[in-house]
């Protein structure tokens, strides 16, 4: 660190080599000190040095010292302190730290606003290429829309949903019945639930066992295939549950 | 003793609506099959 007033005096060679290295000096370390250098003009760019590690890159308007940027040695970052500045790819109009980059993390604690339906990207691993995948806002919206995803993962197969005011959660996605392409001769049947049974008693009646755990708005359908129930029944095992609010079948 | 469903044309849909009330059957009606009408007419 170190300052000098940038005016070579009149003097024998030993001092003037002395004077001329020490403002070498004060410009190799950008007229670091803890105070404006003596005799700083107008458009002098200084580092204030008085916090050793996190010292602050001032530029002195004549009359002002305006702080420009802290600089974190420890973090390796650069806080610019300027209300409206303007950085390639960055603005704000926020004041203080609005956004921290680093090696490995980036934080905003303010909204980030991607204007004119521009894209958020995320790119593939570097080695394989420069494709992504973007998310980006519909070209017309009549107001604000704001999600809020999950506070936690679902479970497989589960599927997004929203309440109707913008919070997401995981949810099973309703399957609708799936109607079985095959007829049911045997005697016996494991039913599952929200699929549909074409049961043919025809040869022998069939017990029919329910599944042993069902969910609200589980659906099953058995159909009489060939008219023969009233010669060989149908038998429900409803395997543990209720039937119709009886236990007595459980 | 289970549930039956023993006639003939049968469908029968059940839902679950939770532990207290069990399987409750939306549809178990049976298709019967029009009867046919003989008209007589003395000429």
């Amino acid at each position: 660190m170190a300052q000098h007033d940038m005016n070579i005096a009149n003097q024998g060679f030993p001092a003037f080599r002395s004077d001329l290295n020490n403002a070498l000096s004060a410009i190799q370390t950008n007229h670091s000190g803890t105070s404006r250098p003596t005799g700083a003009v107008a458009g002098q760019i200084w580092l204030d040095t008085t916090s050793a590690t996190n010292p602050t890159l001032k530029f002195f308007d004549g009359t002002d010292d305006i702080s420009l940027a802290t600089i974190d040695y420890s973090a390796n970052t650069v806080n610019w302190l300027d209300s409206t500045v303007s950085v390639t790819g960055l603005a704000t109009t926020a004041t203080g730290t609005v956004l921290t980059l680093t090696d490995s993390v980036s934080t905003s604690t303010v909204n980030l606003i991607i204007d004119n339906q521009k894209e958020i990207r995320f790119r593939e691993t570097t080695a394989n290429g420069t494709n992504y995948v973007a998310l980006k806002a519909p070209a017309s919206l009549a107001s604000d829309v704001t999600f809020t995803l999950p506070s936690a993962d679902g479970t497989a197969n589960q599927v997004l949903k929203t309440d109707g005011s913008g919070v997401l959660s995981f949810a099973t996605a309703s399957t609708g019945l799936e109607w079985q392409s095959s007829i049911v001769t045997t005697s016996t049947l494991t039913a599952v639930a929200n699929k549909g049974y074409w049961i043919d008693t025809t040869s022998n009646a069939c017990t029919v066992t329910l599944p042993a755990s069902a969910s609200v708005g589980d659906q099953i359908i058995f159909v009489d295939y060939a008219r023969t129930w009233g010669t060989n029944k149908i038998t429900i095992n409803t395997n543990g549950l209720n039937f119709q609010g009886n236990t007595s079948w459980r | 003793v289970n549930p039956e469903y023993n006639t003939d044309g049968q469908s029968v849909s059940i839902v679950y609506s939770g532990a207290t009330q069990g399987w409750i059957p939306t549809v178990d009606d049976d298709v019967t099959f029009e009867t046919p009408t003989n008209i007589q007419e003395n000429i």
